[in-house]
C-alpha cells in the first residue's frame, strides 16, 4: 500500500469530516427541514446534529476494538466471512450512489446558474475526473487538502453572509417549537440523512497516525457541522421566510440571489457562494470516490489502492445519468437516503457495535496498531 | 540534466498542448454580444377598438386594388400577452459611437404566448444575446395584472428564472406597460435605470410601496394577496406613486400615495415624509423622521378578534406661516399641533383600514402571519377562515406623534 502508507493526523480527520459532509444537500436543506417542522426546521437539525455524533462516536469505539482493521477485515470476524463480503459489497454500491448523486446535482446546479450551454456530460466528466486524481494520491493528501481547504470554505461563507444579517427578519422563526413532539422526531430521522459521511471513519480510522484519537476527532467535527447547519438553516429561514423557503429548490443558494453587497460594484454575489460550494462538493465526492476505492482495494488485499480508481469513474458517471431530471434525481437521493443512507450510516454501525459488545470483544492489547491492516486478517 | 532533457521537452510539450487543447468554455459569451435588457414591459394582447378600425379599413383598402388583404391574427391562441424590452447601447458605454439620443437605446416589442417564446421572437431580428441578469425593472400593465391567468403564468415565468434577480422593481403601470417604457424621459434616458434611481432615492417620501419582485412573490405565496407599487406615466416623465392592490393574484384596483403612506405605517415601512395638518387654515407640514408601530390583539366581550394599533412618530416641523403672532416656540403649541397630526394619521389609516376590509376584503399586511408568528393559539383558531374573519375583526387606532424640532427660526 505505497501511497497509503501515510497516515493522516486527528485534525486532519476533523477537516475530511467537515468538507466531507457538507456537500449537496446544504442547498436543499433549510427546506427539508422546513418542509418537515416550518419555522422549528432548527431544532430538527440540533436532533439530527446528536444522534449523528453520538453514531459517529460509537463507530469509532467499534474501531478502537479492531486495531488495525477496518470495517472490511472486522466485519467478516463479526458477521462471519459471506455476510461481511456482503456488507463490504453493499457499501461499495453506498459509496458508488453517493458520488453518482454528487455529481448529478452538482452537474443540474452549475448548469442552472452558470453554465447553461455546457452539456451536463462535460460537467459530470470533468468533475469526476479532477476528483479521481485526488483520490489517487490517497488518504495523506485528502487530508492535507481539506486541512487547506475547510476554512477556505467557512470563513468566505460566513463573510459573504454579513451583508444579509440586516435582512435577516428573526420572526420568520417563530412560533418557536409549536410542532409537535412527534413531527419533530419523524421529520429528524429525515433530516438525519444530511450528516451522512460520518460513517467513513469506519474505514479511515486505521490510517490515522493515533487511531484511539479518533473518538475525539469526530466529537468536534460533528458539532462543528451541526453549528453550520444552523447558521445555514436559519440565515436562509429568517431571509426568505418558511413559504418562500418551501417553494425554491435550492434555497441556500437563493438568498444570496437577494444580497447586495454596499459598494461593491458586483451585483450577485451568488457567483462566489458557487466557487465555494463547488470546492465543498469536490471534497465530498472525493471522500465518497476514496471510500468506494478503499473498501474494494481492502477486500481484493490489494497494496495499491489507486490502480481501482479510474476503473469506478464510467460506473458513478452512468449512475449519476441515470434520473431523467431533478425532480427524479431528488425522488432517487429520497429513496438512497431511506433505503441505503440509514442502514450503512446509523442501523449497520450500530449493530456491528452491539454485536461486538455482545461478544465480548475487547480490545487486542499489545499489538501492532500501525501495522498494515491486510496482514490482520 | 542532459540525460533527461529529450524527456522533459516531452512532457513540456504535453503539458502545453493539454492546456490549449483540453481547457475551453461553452458559456463564453462576449459583453458587447449580449443585450443587458434593463427593463422588461408585459402587457395583455389587446386589440383595441380604433386598431381594429384601422386594420379593416386597410383591409377594405387593399382588397378594392385588387389585393387579398392581409390577415390580422386577433384571436389565436399565441397572442396573449405582448413584451417588450429596452436594451442601451453598450458600445455607447465605452465611449464609441455618437452621443445621438437615438443610439442610446433600442426600444423592442412582440406578441406572444409567454415571456420567453416572446424574447426569442425579438432575439431573431436582434444582433445580440438576450441577457436578464441585469434587469432592473418590469412593468406590467393594468390590463394584464388584472387578468388571473395571465399573471399568475407571469409571475411563475419570473419566479422560476435564475437569471432574474429578487432585487428587480415589479412595477404595475396604469395603462399600458409598453407606452411607460417607451417613454423619452428627460431626466434619464434609461427606463430601467431611471426607475431603479426613482425607488433608491424617494423611497423616504412614503409615497409608494417600497417592494421588490422578491417581496411581492413572497407575499403572493402566503395567501395570494400583495401589494404592488404603481407607475403613472406623465409626459415625458414617470412617477412611481401608489400602489397596486393584488387581490387572489389579480389586480383589484389602486391605492394612492396617502393611502399607501398609511398602509406602510401600519406595516411598519415608513421612513420618513411629509403630512400636511392646518392649525387655524394654516398649512404645517411635519416632516417624519422616524416612524413605528405597535399591535396589540385581543377577543374583546362578545369573542370577536379586535386590533389596537398605536402609530408612533418623531419629526420635524418644517413651515409655518411668517410674522404669525402665535409663535411655533411654545410647548402647548406644539402639543396641539402634535394632536392635530395625530387625528390626521389615525383618520388616513382608519380610511384605507376600512376600505382594505370592506371594500377590497384583501389582508394585505400579512395580519394572518403576524398571528401565526406571535399568537399561534389565535393562529389556529381563525387562520383558517381568515378571509372570511379579517373583514370582521375591529380595528382600533391610535397614535402618538412627537415633534422635536421646528427649524432655525422661531
Amino acid at each position: 500500500m505505497a501511497r497509503n502508507d501515510e497516515k493522516i493526523t486527528s485534525n486532519q480527520l476533523v477537516a475530511i469530516m467537515i468538507s466531507l459532509i457538507i456537500g449537496i444537500g446544504i442547498l436543499s436543506l433549510p427546506r427539508e427541514v422546513t418542509e418537515e417542522a416550518g419555522p422549528d426546521g432548527w431544532a430538527l437539525i440540533i436532533i439530527g446534529g446528536i444522534v449523528s455524533t453520538i453514531v459517529a462516536f460509537i463507530i469509532t469505539r467499534l474501531g478502537d476494538l479492531f486495531p488495525g482493521q477496518s470495517v472490511v477485515e472486522y466485519s467478516k470476524t463479526l458477521l462471519t466471512t459471506p455476510l461481511g463480503i456482503l456488507y463490504s459489497l453493499g457499501f461499495i454500491l453506498y459509496f458508488l450512489f453517493f458520488c453518482a448523486f454528487e455529481v448529478r446535482v452538482f452537474a443540474e446546479v452549475l448548469k442552472q446558474f452558470l453554465l447553461d450551454r455546457t452539456p451536463t456530460e462535460v460537467i459530470a466528466a470533468t468533475f469526476l475526473l479532477t476528483s479521481a486524481y485526488m483520490v489517487r494520491q490517497g488518504v495523506a493528501s485528502m487530508g492535507r487538502m481539506a486541512e487547506l481547504l475547510v476554512p477556505a470554505i467557512i470563513i468566505p461563507y460566513f463573510l459573504f453572509l454579513l451583508p444579509a444579517v440586516g435582512q435577516m427578519k428573526y420572526d420568520n422563526l417563530l412560533p418557536v417549537l409549536r410542532t409537535s413532539p412527534l413531527k419533530l422526531l419523524s421529520g429528524a430521522a429525515v433530516v438525519t440523512t444530511s450528516y451522512l459521511g460520518f460513517e467513513l471513519a469506519l474505514l479511515l480510522q486505521v490510517y490515522m497516525k493515533r487511531p484511539k484519537d479518533a473518538g475525539k476527532a469526530m466529537l468536534i467535527a460533528m458539532p462543528l457541522i451541526m453549528v453550520f447547519y444552523l447558521a445555514v438553516v436559519i440565515s436562509t429561514v429568517s431571509v426568505l421566510g418558511i413559504h418562500e423557503v418551501k417553494k425554491i429548490i435550492w434555497p441556500s443558494l437563493a438568498i444570496f440571489r437577494l444580497i447586495k453587497v454596499p459598494g461593491a460594484f458586483l451585483e450577485n454575489i451568488h457567483g462566489f457562494i458557487m466557487s465555494i460550494w463547488v470546492v465543498s462538493i469536490f471534497m465530498t465526492l472525493s471522500g465518497f470516490y476514496y471510500g468506494a476505492v478503499l473498501t474494494l482495494s481492502r477486500m481484493l488485499k490489494l497494496k495499491d489502492h489507486s490502480l481501482l480508481v479510474l476503473p469506478l469513474a464510467p460506473v458513478i458517471y452512468f449512475f449519476s445519468l441515470v434520473p431523467d431530471n431533478v425532480a427524479k434525481v431528488y425522488d432517487f437521493l429520497d429513496m438512497f437516503s431511506m433505503y441505503l443512507g440509514i442502514p450503512f450510516g446509523f442501523i449497520f454501525p450500530v449493530g456491528l457495535y452491539v454485536l461486538a459488545k455482545l461478544r465480548g470483544i475487547k480490545p487486542k492489547e499489545g499489538k501492532d496498531v500501525e501495522k498494515p491492516a491486510a496482514k490482520n486478517d | 540534466m542532459l540525460k533527461n532533457l529529450p524527456r522533459r521537452m516531452t512532457s513540456l510539450v504535453l503539458v502545453i498542448a493539454l492546456a490549449a487543447g483540453i481547457s475551453g468554455c461553452w458559456d463564453k459569451v462576449e459583453i458587447d454580444d449580449r443585450a443587458f435588457v434593463l427593463a422588461l414591459a408585459i402587457d395583455k394582447f389587446e386589440y383595441s377598438e380604433e386598431e381594429k378600425a384601422r386594420v379593416e379599413e386597410q383591409g377594405a383598402e387593399e382588397e378594392q386594388q385588387g389585393m387579398t388583404p392581409k390577415e390580422y391574427p386577433a384571436d389565436s391562441r399565441r397572442n396573449r400577452i405582448v413584451v417588450s424590452i429596452v436594451y442601451p447601447n453598450v458600445g455607447l458605454l465605452g465611449g464609441k459611437g455618437g452621443l445621438i439620443p437615438e443610439d442610446m437605446k433600442f426600444p423592442m416589442s412582440t406578441v406572444g404566448p409567454d415571456i420567453y417564446e416572446c424574447l426569442s421572437q425579438l432575439a431573431i431580428s436582434m444582433s445580440k444575446d438576450i441577457f436578464l441578469g441585469h434587469l432592473k425593472a418590469v412593468l406590467v400593465g393594468e390590463g394584464l395584472a388584472a387578468d388571473r391567468q395571465l399573471f399568475m403564468e407571469v409571475l411563475d415565468d419570473m419566479d422560476r428564472n435564475s437569471e432574474i434577480s429578487r432585487n428587480v422593481y415589479f412595477i404595475v403601470v396604469e395603462g399600458k406597460a409598453q407606452q411607460a417604457l417607451f417613454i423619452e424621459p428627460l431626466v434619464e434616458p434609461i427606463i430601467g435605470t431611471y426607475i431603479e434611481k426613482i425607488f433608491e432615492t424617494s423611497a423616504r417620501s412614503s409615497r409608494f410601496h417600497q417592494k421588490k419582485l422578491g417581496d411581492v412573490l413572497r407575499s403572493l405565496d402566503i395567501h395570494g394577496d400583495a401589494l404592488a407599487p404603481r407607475l403613472v406615466m406623465r409626459e415625458r416623465e414617470l412617477a412611481v406613486a401608489g400602489s397596486s392592490v393584488i387581490k387572489d393574484y389579480r389586480h383589484a384596483g389602486w391605492l394612492g400615495e396617502i393611502e399607501t403612506r398609511a398602509v406602510q405605517w401600519i406595516d411598519n415601512m415608513v421612513r420618513g415624509g411629509i403630512i400636511t395638518v392646518y392649525v387655524d387654515d394654516i398649512p404645517v407640514p411635519y416632516e417624519i423622521t422616524e416612524a413605528g408601530r405597535e399591535i396589540k390583539i385581543q377577543h374583546d366581550a362578545g369573542g370577536n378578534l379586535r386590533m389596537h394599533i398605536l402609530l408612533k412618530g418623531e419629526g420635524n416641523i418644517v413651515g409655518y406661516k411668517f410674522a404669525e403672532k402665535q409663535e411655533l416656540m411654545d410647548d402647548k403649541f406644539i402639543k396641539s399641533i402634535e394632536k392635530a397630526i395625530e387625528e390626521e394619521v389615525v383618520a388616513e389609516c382608519t380610511g384605507v383600514m376600512d376600505k382594505l376590509q370592506h371594500q377590497f376584503g384583501v389582508d394585505i399586511w400579512g395580519f394572518s402571519e403576524y398571528l401565526r408568528k406571535y399568537h399561534p393559539e389565535i393562529y389556529d383558531e381563525v387562520g383558517k377562515d381568515w378571509e372570511e374573519i379579517f373583514p370582521e375583526v375591529k380595528m382600533l387606532f391610535s397614535s402618538d406623534i412627537k415633534i422635536r424640532r421646528i427649524g432655525i427660526t422661531k
